[in-house]
């Protein structure tokens, strides 16, 4: 679904002491199909910004479009629709709430009618692909699993609802290497397979580098930048400046590239860790012309 | 309380309660001790322990079995709770969590007038510490508007003005963005060098273990690994096969060593770089 913002802004507490401008006059345009890597300094927006795609907060002006729904200040998501909008919050574990693991990822579906047979198994299928043993955890108790536990369940129980968009506010945070790799790329499978647009915000700029193929920068309630990985990649400066940084790939070519001869450089666009291997390897296994 | 291991684990078990009043074993046989002054990382998958070690450490949980002393006290003697807990301070993943003050002070004050300080020695602690943490200039400020970095850099305030001798960070910079990651890790190292502070950092980026003392490896509630950080990374298989990962250049020379080129262990970004360029260059 193609979802575009015009002219949305946010105010969080209109008329207090604490109000505060946490989105100002954001247009963009996300195509249909996009997997969008959303990253910004903490306080930015970011979590303001993909709260509004499913209702939980409204623009104070401008208009929202997913597909062929649109939101602006008075009108809201209709519930039938929200069903489609998949969204991971930030700290999924604290909505936890199910006696058992399997109760919880079941709910948004029975919640939509589902019947029991097909939510079971489409919990056992989400929850296998957040790399965990459904057997083995479906009876335990949401809240006497380790952190990185909770939260793959919490993940699990939006993938079940097998939305057409799914919005994720830092899935991996807390998660280990292997189980931060397997949730992205079980991710990755599904938005690919589903066809579904995803937009995930992260502080890594390594996994938004490997699977986003539209970027979006924020910084003070403002979208300061977007477009592909290689462009927005380029400007470390900026991106250092805005509290972020560039991939450990982009930072290692370019500390490379100041050492070798103009024409022995790496391409500076190699920002996915397999290419700038494959690159490397291909480079040294051909005799050197001259 | 002194001794040279400021934290000793003596084949320590522990388990919880599961919900049919079946225990679930979380930690056995760890043997463990943490030097005083050193900075020890700790890497493991979820559910692998680690917090269960924290908690154990600080007296927040007590062992099923064997023994855990702090600087000498062990920590199922009722009488030196509040002792233990004031030496061992922990922070924790959520920088939003943590904050109780409606003001930065307030914060830091908090623990100092659980204790019963006196008001004008509060005061002392309390710029004391928000000077050692460098957020002297936020003394008045509202915590809701600080950012990740700088909301955990104030909750290790409140820790450092109870005059501890560790901090455990449990997953403290995984909310955060970049460079609120490099500020608390930075001010780690820096509490430790200049204050003595021994840090044991929990956490997933194998990255912020390169520069430790230490680098211990849970997995399934045992030590699976205890070394330097060039011991630890240099066995790759035998972490990913744990779930976990080396820094990034451990990971790049060990794909090319796999193709057969000749390149040196190092654990910094720099090393590979030299070497790699020298490869490139005769090539
Ligand atoms: N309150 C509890 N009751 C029962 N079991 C628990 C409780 N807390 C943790 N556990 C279990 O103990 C084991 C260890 O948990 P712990 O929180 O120490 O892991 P961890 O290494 O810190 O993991 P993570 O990286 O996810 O934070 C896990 O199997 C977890 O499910
Ligand atoms: N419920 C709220 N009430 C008032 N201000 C808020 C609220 N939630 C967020 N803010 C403020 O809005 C701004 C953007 O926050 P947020 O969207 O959470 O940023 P990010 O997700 O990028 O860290 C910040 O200044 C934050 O303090
Ligand atoms: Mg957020
Ligand atoms: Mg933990």
């Amino acid at each position: 679904m193609q979802i575009t913002f015009d002219q949305v802004s946010h105010l969080y507490g209109k008329g207090t002491p604490f109000e505060r401008l946490a989105l100002k006059n954001i247009s963009l345009k996300i195509p249909s199909g996009a997997f969008v890597g959303i990253i910004g300094q903490t306080g930015s927006g970011k979590s303001t910004l993909i709260q509004h795609l499913n209702g939980l907060l409204s623009p104070t002006s401008g208009e929202i479009t997913i597909g062929d729904v649109v939101i602006t200040p008075t009108k809201r998501i209709p519930p039938a629709k929200r069903k489609d909008i998949g969204l991971v919050f930030q700290y999924p574990e604290h909505q936890l709430f199910e006696e058992t693991v399997a109760k919880d990822v079941c709910f948004g579906p029975l919640n939509f009618e589902l019947p029991e047979s097909m939510a079971e198994s489409r919990a056992r299928e989400a929850l296998e692909l957040v790399g965990l043993d459904y057997e083995a955890i479906k009876d335990r108790s949401p809240f006497q699993l380790s952190g990185g536990q909770m939260r793959r369940v919490a993940i699990a129980g939006v993938l079940a609802m097998q939305p057409k968009v799914l919005v994720l506010d830092e899935p991996t945070a807390g998660l280990d290497p292997a189980g931060r790799k397997a949730i992205l790329e079980g991710i990755h499978r599904i938005h690919r397979e589903q066809n579904l647009t995803t937009l995930l915000v992260t502080h890594s700029m390594e996994e938004a580098a490997r699977y986003a193929d539209l970027m979006l920068v924020l910084a003070g309630g403002e979208v300061v930048m977007q477009g592909r990985p290689e462009e927005v990649f380029q400007q470390a400066d900026r991106l250092r400046d805005l509290s972020l940084d560039v991939p450990q790939t982009v930072s290692f070519i370019s500390r490379i590239n100041q050492l070798l001869p103009d024409t022995a450089r790496l391409p500076a666009t190699l920002y996915r860790e397999e290419e700038l291997i494959a690159h490397v390897l291909k480079r040294l296994s051909v005799p050197k012309e001259c | 309380m002194n001794e040279e291991n400021l934290l000793t684990f003596r084949n320590v078990a522990f388990s919880y309660d599961g919900e049919e009043g079946q225990r679930v074993e979380v930690l056995k046989g760890v043997d463990l001790t943490i030097a005083k002054g050193s900075f020890v990382s700790v890497l493991g998958h979820n559910g692998s322990g680690k917090s269960t070690l924290a908690k154990l450490m600080n007296a927040l949980l007590l062992p099923e079995s064997g023994t855990i002393l702090v600087s000498g006290a062990d920590t199922r003697n009722g009488e030196m709770i509040w002792e233990i807990r004031r030496h061992v301070g922990m922070v924790f993943q959520n920088p939003d969590n943590q904050i109780v003050g409606a003001t930065v002070e307030d914060d830091v004050a908090f623990g100092l007038e659980n204790m019963g300080v006196d008001p004008q020695e509060m005061r002392k602690r309390i710029d004391e510490a928000l000077h050692s943490v460098g957020m002297e200039n936020y003394t008045l400020a509202q915590p809701y508007r600080l950012s990740g970095g700088q909301k955990q850099r104030v909750a290790i305030a409140g820790i450092m003005a109870m005059r501890p001798s560790v901090i455990i960070l449990d997953e403290a910079t995984a909310m955060l963005d970049p460079q609120g990651r490099q500020e608390v890790m930075h001010l780690a190292k820096k509490l430790n060098r200049e204050e003595g502070i021994t840090i044991v950092n929990i956490t997933h980026f194998p990255e912020e273990a390169v520069d430790s003392d230490r680098v211990i490896v849970m997995n399934r509630g045992e030590v699976l690994m205890d070394g330097q950080p060039g011991e630890v990374f240099s066995q790759v298989e035998r972490l990913q096969e744990a779930g976990l990962d080396v820094p990034f250049t451990v990971r790049v020379r060990h794909e090319l060593v796999a193709k057969g080129y000749d390149l040196p262990f190092g654990l910094h970004q720099e090393e590979l770089v030299e070497h790699l360029c020298r490869l490139l260059l005769t090539k």
